[in-house]
């Protein structure tokens, strides 16, 4: 698939399709196939929903993410959370809760919102998103807190009168500093004194620390003992909510579920509108691929950038075989590559940049062509096109798309047109399989049941009246795509396309090599 | 110099010239400096490795704690919660994580002693910074950075540092050259960079090797940032005499604090040159 995906440009889609929530991009990045027509018509159903819940209520839409973007991932299979996953848990129920308030209704089976009790025991430190493991949990917090605050209060004022005591008789300031580096010489009446520890510093200094008595240590010693029973009882009140959270265990997963559906269809919805994507149809095996206007987002950005013209593939796929040849530089590759992108939108349940695309459901869709990336030691570049081509055609006795550009195209011609008419004969007689291949191979015979197209072409008639020409490379290209009518269109067969070589003057190339070849053509 | 007025409102790093250089003590003194002031600035501080630990984890040498002030924000690792006596409100979980754990933003509820324990790579940094300052309103941050690692300096949009060296008598020629050397480097110009036919950018670290291969035309060198510099103080005002060097990111030394041992601060002023400007150093804040 990953193959199919590069070839139809598809991460500019997907970099643009954007979850908020950590649940919502691991299903994006799970990248599921849709497995029938009626989950992807609910799913349609739903991401119009949200389509009209964007446009006609703006700010709830953008307070909607606001929630969404604060929720963090949580582990409802922790079984022993500690602060931190309690935090996280509260953090992501005082979301939850406000995006289900917020949000149009999705039903996910089985999720209900049922946790406010649980947020308010979360909340008795305070309500949103922290969390502050508050003396309301228990009178015991309240008494060891109580005793801390006193004895630290306590601790303060011998520190402070110590410090007084220091400054006026010895003119040492240890308000702001808990030691001084003091002369030697200095330091030598305080050696003795209880009140200092001293220590070297240097070879002329020493370290002096306040010492502040016994009567400061045992204060120390009693708050360390309410600092023990305060984690003591800490630990006890963690432990029980961390069973509450246990107890609520399956609604937490459903929410994770929940949040990750409205997040998806959100964001899909986001997508539809911002690439101006429509609702494709879904048709049953055996109908035509039918295009209006398909669109190929990634290469309408780059020819808009380049100030080039796009035309946007309108067609009907009418045989489950389509052969389609064209000129060079016609856009036979990219009428492929539409087409991908297309049914991947529709496989993925994304609506699709096109007017209209009506299409079947596959179990697959494969790509077979130049740059199929998988690099497989000791196999030429046709080896590897094999190697490609035998993966899809495993799944050739399921309902599949296969998508075939310019197949053998480095074998010799005469073995590479043999082989492609095989393909093509096995592809028609498995009734599962679409196929849409492009080949130079114009002559090439077909079963009745495969369809023949071909672009357009170059356009010598309006070409010619135009008078244009163009120096460089850039500016030749612009008439190329000028000219060239990039449009699929039902071909009869018998027509010879003779475009290479216009489009080879066009491009500069040698004007004598040019006509010799065109004389050897006329000649044949 | 006031402490507190040089760093109020900035994003200050404490980089240390070694281990046990005193960055952590001179993070205590800086908190203390900005918690004595009369206007109250929102104060949060967090570390790029381990600070406030018993024992230094590498050499075993007593650390200092860090003590952090009710209404504080404070940035550490999960596992520093057990250990703490100060009482505190989660306020956030980065995605950053420490060998000790998610890292995580309290506000202190009630004051204790704390050890701080941060991310080191730069992108956490650079976010749980910019989080500070935007969602949780601080004012003042103070980053105790690790040993040496000038990088994360950059992390932080705008951010300065202070320079915390250990000075002592038998290596006090090479803490002033290192010293120097700092104090020039963060006179270059930062910024874009500019081009030209007379422009010559260094990919990479500059080396003496590197500065033979500039072409003989080049007047202005680009280097991404200081820390690029793999240069001594000699080699790197030969190079500075002869082209324009100018960095990308910009790298702002606020002063540096030098601790004193077996030299005075007279003597080391004067291994660091008359023209090293006073305003750019003090001295051991604990000494008298």
């Amino acid at each position: 698939m990953k193959e199919t995906l590069a070839f139809a440009e598809f991460d500019f889609l997907l970099s643009r399709w954007a979850p908020l929530t950590p649940y919502g991009r691991a299903e994006k990045d799970a990248l599921e196939f849709f497995p029938d027509a009626k989950s992807l018509e609910a799913e349609y159903d739903l991401t119009e929903v949200f389509l009209k819940f964007i446009s006609e209520n703006g700010a709830r839409a953008d307070r909607l993410e606001f929630y969404l973007r604060r929720i963090p991932f949580i582990d409802p299979a922790v079984k022993t959370a500690d602060c931190a996953d309690i935090f996280a848990c509260k953090k992501f129920l005082s979301n939850v809760q406000s995006v289900f308030a917020l949000a149009p209704a999705v039903k996910t089976p089985g999720v209900k919102w049922k946790s406010a009790g649980l947020l308010r025991t979360l909340s008795k430190g305070g309500e949103g998103e922290t969390f502050y493991l508050s003396s309301a949990y228990s009178p015991a917090l309240v008494r060891a807190r109580e005793k801390i605050l006193e004895l630290n209060s306590a601790l303060d004022k011998i520190r402070a009168a110590k410090h007084k005591e220091f400054a006026s008789r010895h003119s040492l300031d240890f308000s702001a500093r808990e030691f001084l580096v003091i002369d030697e010489t200095r330091a030598g009446k305080l050696y003795g004194n209880p009140d200092f520890f001293i220590e070297p510093y240097d070879s002329s200094h020493v370290t002096v620390k306040p010492v502040y008595g016994r009567a400061y240590l045992a204060l120390r010693a009693r708050r360390d003992e309410f600092v023990r029973a305060e984690k003591t009882e800490e630990a006890k009140i963690l432990k029980g909510l961390s069973l509450a959270i246990a107890a609520e265990v399956a609604h937490i997963s459903g929410y994770c579920r929940q949040i990750a559906r409205i997040d998806i269809l959100l964001s899909k919805a986001r997508l539809a509108k911002a690439l101006k994507l429509s609702r494709p149809q879904i048709a049953n095996h055996g109908a035509p691929i039918k295009i209006k206007k398909g669109r190929l987002p990634a290469l309408e950005r780059r020819l808009e950038a380049e100030k080039l013209r796009y035309t946007p593939l309108s067609c009907a796929l009418d045989a489950r075989v389509g052969v389609i040849t064209g000129s060079n530089m016609g856009g036979k590759t990219v009428a492929l590559k539409t087409v991908a992108g297309l049914q991947l939108c529709v496989q993925y349940g994304l609506f699709v940049p096109a007017e209209s695309y009506a299409a079947p459901l596959f179990d697959a869709v494969h790509y077979v062509g130049a740059g199929c990336s998988e690099n497989v030691e000791g196999l030429s570049s046709f080896g590897l096109e094999l190697y490609s081509f035998m993966r899809a055609w495993k799944d050739a006795g399921k309902n599949c798309l296969i998508l075939l550009d310019e197949f053998a195209r480095t074998a010799n011609s005469t073995e590479a047109a043999a082989l492609l008419g095989a393909v093509i004969e096995s592809f028609c007689a498995r009734g599962g399989v679409y196929a849409c291949i492009s080949t130079h191979f114009a002559g090439l015979a077909l079963p009745k049941s495969a369809q023949r197209y071909r672009m357009r072409g170059f356009d010598l008639a309006a070409f010619g009246k135009s008078g244009i020409g163009a120096e460089d490379l850039r500016g030749r290209l612009k008439l190329i795509n000028r000219f060239m009518r990039y449009e699929l269109v039902r071909d009869g067969g018998g027509a010879g396309i003779y475009d290479a070589l216009k489009v080879a003057r066009l491009l500069g190339f040698d004007e004598k090599i040019t006509a010799k070849a065109q004389s050897a053509l006329e000649n044949k | 110099m006031e402490i507190k007025s040089a760093v109020e409102n900035k994003t200050v790093f404490i980089v240390g010239s070694e281990k046990n250089a005193g960055k952590t003590t001179f993070l205590n003194f800086t908190l203390d400096s900005l918690r004595g002031a009369k206007r109250k600035t929102r104060l949060a501080f967090m570390s790029t490795g381990v600070d406030g630990e018993k024992e230094d984890f590498v050499f075993g040498n007593p650390k200092p704690r860090v003590a952090a002030k009710k209404g504080e924000l404070v940035v550490t690792a999960q596992s520093a919660l057990a250990s703490t006596d100060a009482g505190y409100e989660l306020l956030e979980i980065f995605p950053a994580k420490t060998v000790l754990g998610r890292t995580v933003l309290i506000k202190i509820v009630r004051d204790g002693n704390i050890e701080i324990i941060g991310p080191q790579s730069n992108a956490h940094i650079s976010g749980i910074v910019s989080a500070l300052r935007g969602g949780f309103g601080a004012e003042t941050i103070i980053v105790d950075g690790a040993a040496s690692r000038f990088t994360q300096v950059a992390s932080a949009d705008g951010a300065e540092f202070i320079y915390v060296t250990r000075v002592e008598k038998c290596r006090a020629q090479s803490a002033a050259e290192a010293l120097r050397l700092i104090y020039e480097l963060s006179r270059v110009p930062a910024g874009k960079t500019p081009r030209g036919k007379n422009v010559f950018r260094i990919e990479g670290a500059l080396t003496a090797d590197k500065i033979r291969l500039i072409p003989k035309e080049t007047e202005t060198v680009a280097v991404e940032d200081c820390t690029k510099v793999f240069l001594s103080l000699a080699q790197w005002r030969k190079f500075a005499a002869r082209y324009n060097p100018v960095f990308d990111k910009s790298f702002r030394l606020l002063f540096a604090s030098a601790n004193l041992y077996d030299i005075a601060a007279g003597e080391f002023a004067k291994l660091l040159g008359a023209d090293f400007p006073p305003d750019k150093l003090v001295f051991n804040p604990y000494a008298l």
